[in-house]
């Protein structure tokens, strides 16, 4: 029948995962009724949050706990999810300690999709890795570096955009950007470096690819409103904790436990006072033993560069990123405004989650299946289903602040 | 013009004329204008004109002399679908069709017997959406086109009895156009895995396919007629089933491109920004599942039907008809579609489930003469559906049906009547689906709740115009 070698090879290399494919009948919430005609059909842009990725991983569980689902469940809006069969894709992760996966799989495996029963266009387009460039991306161009399997598995072929357009929304959120600092923030390196860090996206770059955004959903005439979604910042993730916690000594306990070594804490760089950031899978590179057991706060001089870069975030580039992330939303709360959308700033309720210890500073090491608390997931960057609860209803109270709807708010 | 030159060119004219007129918008039994207009309850007290050799063969022996009986129907169907997930609705891209009918009809002066021949078309349908309809999968655009073509012989048995009945010669035209799903097909050199499960979401066509096909079959058509007394009448009719098999009907499939692209990273380990069109080329090559000139074979058994009726004459210059009918469509419980070629040996043969029931409805008609000559009818039919709530889909929508008719039969000088009548056909909508079921497919232990994905409504317009000629 068909015979293309190319074809084989690839299909080859992801047949061991599909092994594992479960059956999922569930393609999101079907047969609604709208409490308002804005809401007629709602489309979600974005990226992994707006996805629902949780702990490293996504699959149709995770994927109906993203906010966006539950916005449209609030409003009552039929909302089609490209569902990921059960363990993921990759699996989440179910234990921080042992970092075991659902199903026992790894990171590598896909249990690949079920297709919806029925033709209709997706709802929820949003794509994990997704950029500030993805949504509106010619393929192939820049975008393929942060493409992965999901790209095509969600969107099969074309552009968020596309996608989007397909569904004829009258309502439509978009939450794109956080992927434009958050691999920096967590590698430490902020400048874009090959094969080790993709860097920040310069003010400039994002605002040309955020009007490419805004010019595609301009295009779109069926939309009637929308809202959206200020970038995170990223150097507020609770995978990201205070260097100076480490002179804890049960935090110190828990991150050697953890780096499978007593580490030593670099007294010059790593002051008691350091406002440094550390990401905690330094710990992880340590015991892989591609890190050595000290830690450092502060890039140390050539030659010992990139040590106390790299897994840092330190004062300057903390405030780098602030800036960066500010400026974004400026950007932003405009544009939303030019399309007489809502805009919804996500940082002070998530600064709030931190501040009032709802989330831990350092991961609880004693609660491997909730290390970050119930608002965060197991990759302590990716809001858990608390938090999509939360993030859901201030993004209905923005909508309704805008609209003068009435969407309730979701459980 | 004596009676073979004349029956000779009618049997022609026969032949041709339902097929060139499309005639059949839907499933509705306009053969005759009278009997639209008193809502197809005239088999007991039958209309005075040569259609009776369809709706009762008995009773033309009361009929005088030649006769010839000719119009058409313009059938206008609005319908629609509205899906659950969406709220979107898609109309129904239907265009207004003329079934046609022509009966001659001969009975001798103070004869006991008399013979005739019609054309009629006592199934059909034409289902058509527009493109951008998510069940063109199922179906796009269905013709069914069924002209039978029935030699008449009635003899009067005994005073205000009679019989009759004839042969059925029936001459089917089937088509159907449906797009091709890339979702389901299986990846090359994949094990089974599908494109859909890769990502390409269900609905991407990649593909049509058209299917003619042309059959042939005979049945009969037999009637009994009589009088109870000065003021009854009663009356009963059978229609054959008929077994129509379309073998070696052909089948077009053309590439429609998706204009997909992959992108980087993508599970088939391609290049980002190959085309996916490029890799589906191949399969429409000589030899491949999809080229040209490949054939297909399917039957349809057209169903038998049975109706019969009692009616009352006592009121001055009026008449009340009451009839019930029943067709077995039962006989409609599957539909193969049997490839012959490569995309037989692709896995591409499938046999849809349609489960259909026999199916009732009650007809009631009133007819009045008025003082001024002409005559004015009114009727009212229920039709319960044969369709099964899960086989509610775009080839047939069909759901229980309420006809409202009114006509005219309008005296033109000694020879001629015009008769005219208007049917809306109006229905309540139902719930439908639309994908396949088919045997051997998950979906064929699916319920209706799960299959169902939308709500379908329908009604029709009829308006229908009949000549009627005594010589």
């Amino acid at each position: 029948m068909f015979c293309n070698r190319y074809l084989a090879r690839g299909v080859a290399a992801i047949l061991s995962a599909s092994a594992v494919t479960a059956c999922s009948s569930d393609n999101g919430i079907l047969g609604s009724k709208p409490a308002d005609p804005l809401f007629q059909t709602y489309v979600s842009m974005g990226n992994s949050i707006t996805a629902g990725f949780q702990s490293g991983g996504i699959n149709d569980s995770t994927q109906m706990q993203s906010y966006a689902v539950l916005i449209a469940r609030a409003a009552g809006t039929g909302f089609r999810v490209p569902l990921l069969n059960k363990p993921g894709c990759p699996p989440p992760i179910d234990n921080f300690l042992t970092q075991h996966r659902v199903g026992g799989l790894t990171g590598g495996d896909c249990a690949l999709r079920t297709p919806t029963p029925t033709p209709g266009a997706l709802n929820n387009v949003a794509v994990p890795n997704a950029t500030s460039l993805s949504p509106t991306a010619a393929v192939p161009g820049p975008d393929t570096l942060v493409e992965t399997a999901l790209t095509t598995l969600i969107l099969g072929g074309e552009t968020q955009a596309q996608r989007a357009a397909e569904a004829q929304p009258t309502f439509v959120s978009a939450w794109i950007g956080n992927n434009d600092v958050l691999n920096a923030s967590l590698t430490g390196i902020l400048p874009a470096t090959p094969g080790v860090s993709n860097g920040v996206t310069s003010l400039a770059a994002f605002t040309t690819n955020y009007k490419n955004l805004v010019k595609a959903l301009k295009g779109i005439k069926s939309i009637r409103g929308g809202v959206l979604i200020g970038v995170v910042n990223t150097a507020n993730v609770p995978l990201l904790f205070p260097a100076s916690k480490l002179y804890d000594p049960a935090v110190k306990g828990g991150f050697d436990l953890v780096a499978g070594t007593t580490t030593t804490i670099d007294p010059t760089t790593c002051p008691p006072t350091t406002t440094s950031l550390i990401n905690f899978q330094l710990a992880a590179a340590i015991r892989a033993h591609t890190h050595p057991a000290t830690v450092y706060c502060e890039p140390l001089p050539a030659p010992f560069q990139p040590l106390g870069n790299v897994y840092v975030l330190d004062a300057a580039e903390q405030a780098a990123v602030t800036d960066t992330v500010t400026a974004y939303n400026t950007l932003i709360a405009a544009e939303a405004d030019t399309l007489g959308f809502a805009f919804y700033d996500p940082n002070p309720a998530l600064v709030a989650l931190k501040t009032s210890n709802a989330v831990p500073f350092f991961p609880d090491l004693t609660a491997p299946t909730a290390p970050f608390g119930i608002y965060f997931s197991l990759d302590g960057v990716h809001p858990a289903a608390a938090a999509h609860v939360l993030l859901a209803n201030n993004i209905i109270d923005a909508i309704n602040a805008k609209y003068g709807t009435s969407v309730p708010h979701t459980q | 013009m004596n009676f073979d030159r004349l029956s000779r060119c009618l049997f022609l004219a026969a032949l041709a004329a339902p097929a060139a007129m499309e005639a059949q918008g839907f499933g509705l039994n306009e053969i005759g204008s009278c009997a639209v207009a008193r809502g197809f309850a005239v088999t007991s007290i039958p209309c005075n004109d040569p259609s009776e050799i369809y709706w009762n063969p008995s009773a033309t022996t009361g009929l005088q002399g030649w006769g010839l009986y000719v119009g058409a129907a313009a059938v206008q169907l609005n319908g629609g679908f509205n899906a659950d997930s969406t709220g979107r609705s898609y109309p129904s891209d239907v265009p207004a069709k003329f079934p046609p009918h022509i009966f001659l009809n001969y009975t001798p002066r103070n004869a006991k017997w008399a013979v005739g021949i019609g054309s009629y078309v006592p199934y059909g349908l034409v289902s058509q959406w527009k493109p951008d309809f998510p069940g063109r999968f199922e179906s796009q655009y269905a013709s069914l086109l069924s002209d039978y073509i029935q030699p008449n012989f009635a003899y009067r048995i005994a005073p205000g009895w009679s019989i009759g009945g004839g042969p059925v010669f029936g001459i089917s035209h089937v088509e159907l156009r449906q797009g091709i799903d890339l979702a389901p097909v299986p990846l090359p050199g994949g094990g089974g895995i599908t494109f859909g499960q890769v990502g390409i979401p269900t609905g991407t066509q990649f593909a049509s396919a058209d299917l003619k096909g042309t059959s042939t079959a005979w049945g009969f058509n037999v009637g009994i007629h009589g009088k109870i007394g000065a003021d009854w009448q009663v009356g009963a009719r059978y229609l054959s089933k008929m077994k129509f098999k379309y073998n070696d009907a052909g089948v077009q499939f053309t590439q429609q491109l998706t204009n997909l692209v992959l992108a980087g990273s993508n599970p088939l380990q391609l290049p980002a920004g190959t085309p996916l069109d490029a890799l589906l080329t191949p399969q429409f090559s000589p030899g491949a599942p999809l080229s040209a000139g490949q054939h297909v074979n399917t039957e349809i058994d057209h169903p038998a039907q049975l109706q019969a009726g009692i009616g009352y004459t006592g009121f001055t210059n009026t008449t009340i008809s009451v009839e019930y009918a029943w067709i077995d469509y039962s006989v409609f419980d599957t539909l193969g579609v049997n490839f012959v070629g490569p995309a037989n040996d692709a896995g591409l043969s499938h046999t849809l489930i349609e489960d259909y029931k026999s199916s009732s409805s009650i007809r009631i008609g009133v007819e009045h003469a008025f003082a001024a000559g002409f005559r004015g009818r009114v009727g009212f039919d229920w039709i319960g559906s044969p369709a099964p709530d899960v086989t509610v889909t775009p080839l047939l929508p069909d759901t229980d049906r309420r006809n409202y008719t009114i006509g005219i039969g309008l005296p033109l000088g000694a020879s001629y009547t015009l008769d005219a009548a208007y049917l809306h056909v109006d229905t309540s909508g139902r719930r439908g689906r639309l994908v396949s079921r088919t045997i051997g497919s998950p979906s064929a232990t699916e319920t209706a709740d799960e299959l169902n994905s939308g709500f379908y409504t329908l009604n029709a317009n009829v308006f229908s115009l009949s000549l009627k000629v005594n010589f």
